[in-house]
């Protein structure tokens, strides 16, 4: 596991737990990975959804390979975005169900750095099936092989970016009844940059133009999620589950 | 223009825009009186429900506990 | 001097206080609002390019200001709420989000209408408009997880938590004029170099924006005062004044 190379989740204790960060990572993670693999159907379904949504397209518009091609970076990275949406709630359903995120809230150790493990564990779940599925998909769309792999690329940077900044939305709604659509009210303007960034990298990869900038502003987002959005998410959770 | 209010072609605009506005404005007058009466009123009702069912117009603690669903009922969302 | 900001966040008095400056607030505003309609849509010369058209600039760039205003405040109380567990600031940010949801409204509505003889157009997907838009939904998704928790405190500090998020939007509408060289005009109004209007036409548009400002506070106190009284139904004060046994200021 790559070791991180931002500063840790501010807020921290200082105090030594008894457990090495890296240690209470990787713990965290690989439980987290295990609770989501077991509910295999669930997370299968942000999958499922990102296939259904992108099939729709073409159906509904027109098959022609022009026209796809035109369409296809925002087409997958909608369905992207929709599907993350959709599995957003996940994160944190069964640890509240079972009482283990009053548990993480007791415990001596730093939430938000335990949320980043968390998180991360949700996307390998459903974030690197879509990433993985993109350039088959892409691919039915026509699109050049140096467009998918900018796609690919964009989504794989992207993707985490957009769960972390879930994360926030679904720690807020954590535990409310019917919060499905207002978590996806609350949570897409943010996610919107990220949406525009991406679809814009394929854009500019398909006319054969540079892509490092849009890119680049997809990494810098993602290091700022990933430093910023824990902490806030932690905050949250805080307040939720009062 | 010079004071008269014949404009030039752009009448159904102005009307929109500026009708759409005084709606707005003056909306949100009548609605934050109306939120301000309506929870005046049904305190008031409360209050006075409390202190009639009781034979000692109590003391604050007394009249809050009983109805304790009427305290926690400063529920949230009703803002129009 | 914090002696007064104290006993402002103190209910009873902001109570009493809160009625009086509504009528202070709102008499001039709609005074104010009567004299800039009349300078906009009367005094002031027709527009070189747009002619009559451009007169939509005295509601529209009004309600676009006060809809970035409001959600600042929103999300400063929320912070201050959140900070210095002032139970008033998060009544305050409370009662700002429909204002703000309305203006909001407000301008895209007058925006578009001024759109369609400008560029012939009611809307387009340009950076200004579609995160004036976004501000639009950032106010429901606000009231909307305010209404679903049952729990006061927790509505309070899960909607500060998403305000604060949110109000990175601003900047980003703010600033898109300049950032991306559009569809919408650029700034009219800057602070640092002379205006890009005329003497005859800025002075209503500035008599506009100072109505609608002290509109929004007269507004605002109005809410907050009713706001409070529910939140404090349980005290002293506000028992006794529902009796009647203490008038503690105007009901408007």
């Amino acid at each position: 596991m790559a070791v991180p190379t931002h500063a840790a989740a501010p807020g921290q204790a200082t105090a030594a737990p008894a457990l090495g960060l890296i240690t209470l990572f990787r713990a965290v993670f690989i439980r987290d990975l295990r609770v989501g693999l077991r509910r295999w159907t669930d997370a299968s379904n942000a999958a499922l959804f990102f296939i259904l949504v992108v099939t729709l397209f073409p159906l509904a518009l027109s098959p022609k390979a022009e026209m796809l091609r035109m369409l296809a970076p925002g087409v997958i990275w909608i369905a992207a975005l929709l599907a993350t949406l959709l599995s957003l709630h996940l994160l944190f359903r069964a640890d509240l169900e079972d009482g283990t995120l009053e548990q993480l809230l007791t415990v001596p150790y730093p939430l938000g750095w335990m949320l980043l493990a968390k998180t991360l564990a949700h996307w390998v779940i459903t974030g690197v099936p879509v990433v993985v599925m993109a350039p088959v998909l892409a691919i039915t769309y026509h699109l050049p092989a140096s467009a998918v792999g900018v796609l690919t690329f964009s989504l794989l940077l992207g993707t985490p970016t957009l769960i972390l900044l879930g994360s926030i939305g679904a720690a807020l709604t954590a535990g409310l009844r019917g919060a499905g659509v207002l978590l996806a009210f609350i949570v897409a303007p943010l996610m919107l940059p990220v949406l525009m960034l991406g679809a814009r990298a394929t854009d500019l990869a398909l006319a054969g133009e540079n892509v490092t900038g849009p890119l680049y502003l997809l990494a810098a987002l993602l290091v700022l999620a990933i430093s910023l959005a824990p902490v806030v998410a932690a905050g949250a959770i805080r307040i939720s589950a009062d | 223009m010079n004071g008269i209010l014949a404009v030039d072609g752009y009448t159904g605009y102005l009307v929109i825009a500026y009708g759409v506005t005084a709606l707005v404005v003056v909306g949100n007058l009548v609605a934050a009186r109306r939120q301000f009466r309506r929870v005046h009123l049904r305190l008031r009702e409360q209050l006075e429900r409390r202190s009639g069912r009781r034979p000692v117009p109590g003391s604050s603690q007394a009249s809050g506990r009983v109805g304790g669903a009427g305290g926690n009922e400063a529920t949230v969302g009703r803002n129009q | 001097m914090w002696n007064w900001f104290f006993k402002l966040a103190s209910p009873p008095h902001f109570y009493a206080l809160a009625g009086k400056l509504s009528y202070w607030l709102l008499v001039p505003a709609i005074l104010l609002l009567a004299i800039g309609t009349w300078g906009g849509l009367i005094l002031a010369p027709p527009d070189y390019q747009q002619g009559d058209a451009f007169r939509i600039i005295y509601v529209h760039v009004p309600s676009a200001y006060l809809s970035m205003l409001i959600y600042v405040t929103m999300a400063v109380a929320g912070a201050i709420g959140l900070i210095w567990r002032i139970k008033l600031a998060h009544a305050v940010a409370a009662s700002c989000a429909p204002i703000g949801a309305s203006f909001t409204f407000a301008a895209l509505v007058t925006g578009a209408v001024w759109g369609k003889p400008m560029w012939g157009t009611y809307w387009e997907w340009d950076p200004r408009l579609t995160a004036e838009l976004i501000l639009l939904f950032l106010y429901f998704g606000y009231m909307g997880l305010r209404g679903a928790f049952e729990n006061l405190t927790q509505a309070d500090r899960a909607s500060a938590v998403l305000a604060i998020a949110g109000v990175v939007n601003v900047p980003i509408i703010h600033f898109s004029v300049i950032w991306w060289a559009s569809l919408h005009q650029g700034p009219t109004l800057s602070k640092l170099e002379a205006p890009s209007i005329s003497g005859d036409m800025l002075w209503p548009l500035l008599t506009m924006i100072l109505a609608f400002t002290l509109f929004f506070l007269g507004i605002l106190a109005m809410r907050v005062r009713a706001e409070v009284l529910e939140r404090e139904v349980q005290s002293r004060w506000a028992q006794d004044m529902l009796r009647g046994a203490s008038p503690v200021g105007v009901d408007l």
